[in-house]
């Protein structure tokens, strides 16, 4: 299946080694055994939900999904900054170039209506982010939430093509790594007062919460961004470079 | 009987509709974006379902950023094949 | 029949066409566009099996798939990546030719 890659852009649709037939057989079967399943299943819930609701006024927060990402599964989150952070490392340009992380080149006449609706939106996706990381406590919302809000106004940026952001400059990496960072640093100082990995003293719980959740944010919106960035052409930017 | 029921039924027949066509149309670029109207609509099923969190997340993640990154990449496809033909 | 056992059953519909996509299809992007449609079916059979009543959900399988969401995407960028280096390499045996 896998021994020529196709890379045609106007290839066929389908495989033509590939037997259409057989597949369609064995994923129908394949179906009709889930659907059996799901229709014979047994549910049993409520058994962790009464856990997580009897204890969700000593999380610190009262948005549950908030008090599970960040409070009772906190590990899997700091493992999940981690896994974003090995893909950003694995797909950052190789070359690094010394620009500063913001340069702002010649626009070019044709982008006008981007660069209008960027001037209008950026200033209030920014503080929709802002808000959506501060009411994730209480209303959904969260750092998830508030980090791809702020990395698709990058996206934006990049798109306008007067700015030229370097994601691999100081700043940029340092960004990067300040959400696992403040992680890290929480769960060890937590060993050292408390004993136990990510145990939050009650009445800080939710002060954690938001430094945590404030520098995932960050560390989210920067490891999206460049995940873009990317795959951009080596010479997007190079177009007009030389601003009068 | 409600008429929340036609609401969810058409939801679900959109979403598998969209799918087998993001994956199977003629032009790869047709494909990325019944992808990013399957994302936009699964954002509708989450508010339905009630998973608020969920529903951000896939309208920002699921439609945004990964819409982009896959438009990104098929442009860098695309450019090298264009001038190929041209130049032949 | 409720609405979130339809759901459940169309997640299941959405994987199974996202793994007929991966197996029959020819061109690297689709097959990436059909692992992305597993994913979501995938999500979608999870949150509607953590609908208890018309009323509460379950927290739990909403941050798993809130996790899921962030590292599907980063796999997809990574994915893309790969591609984009495969072709350039391609690319330059066919110049060298």
């Amino acid at each position: 299946m896998f021994r020529d890659i196709d890379l045609e852009y106007k290839g066929a649709v389908i495989d033509p080694k590939a037997s259409p037939l057989i597949s369609g057989l064995l994923v129908a079967a394949l179906l009709f055994v889930l659907i059996w399943m799901l229709l014979n299943h047994e549910v049993h819930y409520g058994e962790i939900q009464h856990l997580v609701d009897d204890n969700l006024n000593l999380s610190g927060v009262s948005n549950p999904v908030t008090a599970v990402l960040l409070n009772f599964r906190a590990y899997d989150t700091l493992l999940e900054l981690a896994v974003l952070l090995i893909a950003v490392i694995a797909v950052l340009p190789t070359h690094d170039y010394p620009a500063p992380i913001l340069q702002k080149t010649a626009a070019a006449e044709k982008r006008l209506v981007i660069i209008a609706l960027q001037r209008w939106i950026s200033p209030a996706l920014l503080l929709f982010a802002g808000y959506l990381l501060w009411a994730g406590a209480s209303q959904p919302g969260g750092a998830f939430q508030a980090g791809s809000l702020l990395a698709g106004a990058c996206v934006l940026l990049s798109q306008t093509g007067s700015y030229r952001i370097n994601y691999t400059s100081i700043i940029a990496r340092s960004l990067l790594v300040v959400g696992l960072a403040a992680f890290v640093a929480v769960a060890l100082a937590l060993i050292g007062f408390a004993g136990n990995l990510l145990n939050y003293p009650t009445n800080y719980a939710g002060l954690i919460i938001l430094l945590i959740e404030a520098g995932a944010t960050v560390s989210i919106a920067t490891a999206l961004a460049s995940l873009y960035s990317g795959l951009l052409e080596p010479c997007f930017f190079e177009f007009n470079r030389s601003a009068p | 009987m409600s008429l929340d029921i036609f609401l969810d039924l058409l939801l679900m027949l959109s979403s598998l509709v969209l799918a087998w066509m993001s994956i199977f149309s003629a032009s790869l670029f047709r494909c990325i974006v019944f992808f990013v109207c399957l994302g936009l609509l699964v954002t509708i099923v989450w508010g339905q379902m009630g998973a608020y969190d969920v529903a951000i997340a896939e309208a920002a993640i699921g439609a945004g950023i990964t819409g982009s990154i896959l438009l990104a990449a098929l442009n860098r496809i695309r450019a090298r094949g264009k001038s190929e033909q041209e130049n032949k | 029949m409720s609405s979130a056992l339809l759901y459940s059953i169309t997640g299941v519909g959405l994987f199974a066409i996202g793994l007929l996509g991966v197996v029959l299809a020819s061109h690297i992007i689709r097959k990436v566009l059909a692992l992305n449609v597993m994913g979501v079916g995938i999500f979608m059979l999870l949150i509607a099996l953590a609908k208890q009543n018309a009323f509460t959900i379950d927290p739990l399988p909403q941050a798993m798939v809130l996790t899921g969401i962030v590292i599907a995407a980063a796999g997809t960028a990574l994915a893309l990546n790969l591609m984009v280096r495969l072709y350039e390499i391609e690319k330059t045996q066919q110049d060298k030719l």
